[in-house]
Order: structure tokens, then C-alpha cells, then sequence
């Protein structure tokens, strides 16, 4: 269950700013750092983005845990690129030759990957879910997408806590995995269960939902009105970004 | 049928894809301050009657009144929900906001009652279970009575006038059970609770109802019902230890207290009739 939205309680001012200012924010800056190309910009907004972190102050336990996960995925590009992106060879072992254009292009894809995963963290993560959801039916995004975004998320959310049972209830029963078709056969039937017990699980809630007089539309109980506060800060995480954009049109250009 | 009957189900049919005919036409009433108990085995039909009664399934056949109107259209059905409070068997499926304060606040907010009631409506529910201090907790960080109790407030906040609750003592330790038996006699009202746990219900209900494969097969006062023991064993449950002590068990098919459809040739029979 530490997957329920670990980082959406707490009191930073990230976490006071109204969720569709952060939205806003986020995707601006997401969809900038995507087409930036520079390493010095794109270290720059590695080190933006990590301020934002710092000042959400979030857990940090968790945060480095997801960070981490983060990270995984991008070790495996460091495993293939730097060998199999043509350019410059700056080392050679036996049939394997490392290139200057690879290890640039790792690099690139780490800061760029990075920029935007501590932003988006730090500015949707320090929102609940509902209320992310309530931001993007600001935005007029058509409610349709919005519920299916609601659902999929808590879809994963009931699938995740179903694992953590199912894994505890496999290993009472001295279950250790081994390479053998047996080891296999366990986890395919693992996976199986997993999606049927999550996706039970989820109609229940939904159940739950409908008893309670939901009609489709979420409401929740904040209606706040945007503030200067959230308006300057959107606006202040938009100016970075174009900034950003200056910077590498100046490097470039 | 009684004057204040608040629900009905006369010869309702219902089956699953793979229990075709689980409820082959039953009957199952409720009156107005009933706290009635329905006792069955596992696998008996309770949570499935439960689903009926708030529309979650639909009835394949049989006539569904509640509340002085038949049961047929959507809106009926969102009209019975907004009248019938349910308390699912497992709380984690019924808490799905963050905080508990926007958990309770569900319900009464999809009524389109204002912010500012809706958060009395909360405090004062969570208030009058014992919970103030819990609002602004995060639901699923807390314990299973915990759970059970900030449940039971989703429900409570809709201001029903029935209350449906599934096995609400399983998993609670007792003294979760005892502040649950408490919040319960001081709701009053009407409640509906399904349970194997026989304290709980002896506890709590003043009638019982027992089932047993999609059956009711008695139907009657508390203690007549649950003293029953030949009744109780032949339909996989328990005459409850307290009832045991006080030496309050009808072995004895004749005995003066019986249920009230006054069985004097064993229990076995289905039965579904009552006063
Ligand atoms: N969703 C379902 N699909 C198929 N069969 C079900 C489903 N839910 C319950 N059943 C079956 O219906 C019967 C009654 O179940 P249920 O109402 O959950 O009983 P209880 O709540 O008394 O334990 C059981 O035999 C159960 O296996
Ligand atoms: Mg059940």
C-alpha cells in the first residue's frame, strides 16, 4: 500500500499550491526539457528540478526508493547505447567499441529523463489524486480521459497491494524461485491471479463508489480559487523554462 | 405484511454464471427499527442478498418494494442507495480517498450538499463515533478497527434510513468488537447484519434470520433462534457460548420459545415465512 500516493500528504509549499497551477507547470516543463538538447541546459534543469524537490521536502526514504526505480530503467540504457550509437570510438574491447556519440547520448537521455521525473514528482506527486484529476477537468480535459487516468491509476494501486499479499502467501509456503519450470509455472500463475484479484478488487471500489452516489463526476471537497500565489508560481516555472530555451538557442545557435 | 415494512423481496430468483440458482425464490423483509441478524456459513448468500438489496445485482425474477415503491428503474436504484447504507465485508474496499475526511465527505458531496454542510455532516459523524481526532489521517494507514469504524462513518454520513452491514466483526480484535457492538446500539435505527460471529450478533440483533444454501431456514426472536441447537448444527453454525452458559439452549424441538414459525418436526424444512 505504500504505493497510495506516499508523497501527497505533507505541508511544503508545493504541496499548498493549487493543483492546477502545478499541472500547468508541469507539462510546460515536461514537454520543454523532451526537445532540449544541450547537456549544460539540461544539467541546469537537473539542478531546477532538484530544487523543486528540496522544497517539497517529501519523504526521503521513499523518494530515493523512486528515484532509484527511476534510475533502473535507465541503467539498461547505459548498458546498450554507448556501443551501439555509430561516431567517434573513444575505447575498444574485442568486438565492442564505445563511442563518444553513445556516452553523449546516454548521458543526455539521464539528465533529460531526470529533469522531468524530479519536476513531475515534486509538483503532481505533492497532489492527491482526485485532486490532479479535478485539475485536468480544469484544463477541459474531457472527463472520459480524465476517469480512465482516475481508474488506471487505482487499478495499479489495487494490483500492487494483491502482490504484496500474494508474494507473503507464496512465501510462507517456502516458494523460492529457481530457474526450473516450476519457478515459472508459479510466477505465471502469479501474474494470472494478479490481474483477476486486482481488477476484482477494483469493481469492488468502484461498488463502493456507486454506493455512494457517484455519478461518474468526482467532487472533492476543495474548490479553491486560484491565488497570486499560484499564479505567480506557474509563472515563475514557465519563465525558467523559457530561459531554458534561450539558453540552448544562444549554445546552438 | 407489516404496516412499517421498509423492504421486500418476495420470490426473488438469483443465480451466478457458475450457481445458477443460488436464490430460487425467496422472501426477505425488514421493518422499520428492525436490528435483524443474518447468520449462514460462509458461502450461504448473505453478501449476495446484501448486493441485491442495494442494487448491485439485479434480481433475475420476484418483486423488490422498498420503501413503499417497487424497485425497477436506474433511478430507483439510486433512490435505494441514498436510503440504504452498506458496510462492505472487507473495509479496504470502501476507503479509496487519502484522508478519512474525504472519505466521509464522498457521499454527501455526490448528494450535492454544499462544502460547508458536507464538512459538518463529516464532523459530526466522525464525532459521534468517537473519531475527531482522525480527519485529517490517511485511511490506509490505519488499523482494521480503525478502518471499520471510518467505514461505517461513509456510510453514516449518507444519513440512511437502513443500515446494511456485511460481516463488520471479522477480522476485529475484541475490544474493537465491543466499540463496534456500542456504536451500533447507540446508532439505532434499522440495521440489517450479516455475521458467523453468534456473540456479535446475539449482541446486537433482536431478530435472526439463518441461511443456509441460498435458503432462509428460520426465522425468529435472537435467542430462540441462535438457543436452536439442532438448527444451528445442521446448518454448519454454533450456539453462541453466552447463550450456552446461561443455559438457554432448546435441544428440545417443542421448546415454548422457538423460533416463530414454531418448528415442532425438526428444522431442516426451508422456511420462510414469519408472524
Ligand atoms: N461474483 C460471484 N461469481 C460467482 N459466484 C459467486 C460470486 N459471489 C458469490 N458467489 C457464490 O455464491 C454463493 C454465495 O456467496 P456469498 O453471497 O458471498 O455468501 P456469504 O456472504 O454468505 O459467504 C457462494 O457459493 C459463492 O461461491
Ligand atoms: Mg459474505
Amino acid at each position: 500500500m505504500a504505493l497510495a500516493e506516499p508523497f501527497s500528504t505533507g505541508n511544503s509549499l508545493l504541496h499548498r499550491l493549487d493543483p492546477r497551477a502545478k499541472l500547468v507547470a508541469a507539462i510546460v516543463w515536461s514537454v520543454t526539457l523532451a526537445a532540449l538538447n544541450d547537456l549544460r541546459v539540461l544539467l541546469l534543469g537537473v539542478i531546477c528540478a532538484a530544487v523543486l524537490l528540496v522544497a517539497a521536502r517529501l519523504n526521503l526514504p521513499r523518494l530515493l526508493q523512486r528515484l532509484l526505480v527511476v534510475n533502473i530503467f535507465i541503467a539498461f540504457l547505459w548498458l546498450f547505447l554507448p556501443w551501439s550509437t555509430g561516431g567517434e570510438a573513444v575505447a575498444t574491447w574485442g568486438p565492442i567499441t564505445i563511442t563518444r556519440e553513445g556516452l553523449l547520448l546516454s548521458l543526455q537521455l539521464t539528465l533529460r529523463c531526470n529533469a522531468i521525473v524530479w519536476a513531475c514528482i515534486a509538483l503532481l506527486g505533492t497532489s492527491r489524486l482526485v485532486d490532479v484529476a479535478q485539475a485536468l477537468r480544469a484544463l477541459r480535459v474531457p472527463q472520459k480521459l480524465v476517469l480512465i487516468l482516475f481508474f488506471c491509476v487505482r487499478y495499479i494501486q489495487s494490483i500492487h497491494d494483491e502482490y504484496g499479499r500474494m508474494a507473503a502467501a507464496i512465501k510462507l509456503r517456502a516458494f523460492k524461485p529457481r530457474t526450473t519450470f516450476h519457478t515459472y509455472r508459479t510466477y505465471a500463475n502469479l501474474v494470472g491471479l494478479l490481474l483477476v484479484r486486482g481488477h476484482d478488487r477494483a469493481d469492488r471500489v468502484h461498488e463502493a463508489m456507486v454506493c455512494r452516489g457517484f455519478d461518474g463526476r468526482l467532487r472533492t471537497l476543495d474548490h479553491r480559487r486560484l491565488q497570486k500565489r499560484d499564479i505567480a508560481a506557474a509563472a515563475l516555472l514557465t519563465g525558467l523554462t523559457i530561459i531554458l530555451v534561450v539558453f540552448e538557442c544562444l549554445t546552438t545557435g | 405484511m407489516p404496516d412499517n415494512g421498509l423492504i421486500q423481496l418476495e420470490d426473488i430468483h438469483f443465480g451466478y454464471p457458475q450457481r445458477r440458482h443460488l436464490f430460487a425464490g425467496i422472501n426477505f423483509h425488514v421493518s422499520g427499527g428492525d436490528l435483524l441478524g443474518v447468520v449462514g456459513a460462509n458461502g450461504s448468500g448473505k453478501t449476495t442478498l446484501f448486493r441485491i438489496l442495494v442494487g448491485l445485482l439485479r434480481p433475475h425474477r420476484g418483486m423488490f418494494n422498498a420503501f413503499g415503491r417497487a424497485i425497477q428503474s436506474p433511478p430507483d436504484y439510486d433512490e435505494l442507495r441514498r436510503r440504504i447504507g452498506f458496510l462492505f465485508q472487507d473495509s479496504e474496499d470502501q476507503l479509496f480517498c487519502p484522508t478519512v475526511k474525504e472519505d466521509v465527505a464522498f457521499g454527501p458531496l455526490n448528494l450535492g450538499k454544499s462544502k460547508t454542510e458536507t464538512l459538518r455532516i463529516v464532523e459530526e459523524t466522525l464525532a459521534s463515533l468517537g473519531m475527531s481526532g482522525f480527519a485529517d489521517r490517511i485511511s490506509y494507514e490505519l488499523s482494521g478497527g480503525e478502518k471499520r469504524l471510518v467505514a461505517l462513518a461513509t456510510a453514516l454520513a449518507m444519513q440512511p434510513d437502513v443500515l446494511l452491514l456485511d460481516e463488520p466483526a471479522s477480522g476485529l480484535d475484541p475490544r474493537s468488537k465491543r466499540d463496534l457492538v456500542e456504536q451500533l446500539a447507540r446508532i439505532g435505527g434499522t440495521q440489517v447484519i450479516a455475521s458467523h460471529d453468534m456473540e456479535f450478533v446475539r449482541a446486537t440483533c433482536r431478530r435472526v434470520i439463518v441461511m443456509d444454501a441460498g435458503k432462509i431456514v428460520a426465522d425468529g426472536p435472537t435467542d430462540a433462534v441462535l438457543g436452536d441447537e439442532s438448527l444451528m448444527l445442521h446448518h454448519g453454525l454454533e450456539v453462541p457460548h453466552s447463550l450456552a452458559a446461561e443455559g438457554r439452549i432448546a435441544t428440545d424441538h417443542h421448546h415454548g420459545s422457538g423460533p416463530s414459525h414454531g418448528h415442532g418436526h425438526g428444522t431442516s424444512h426451508e422456511r420462510q415465512e414469519h408472524t
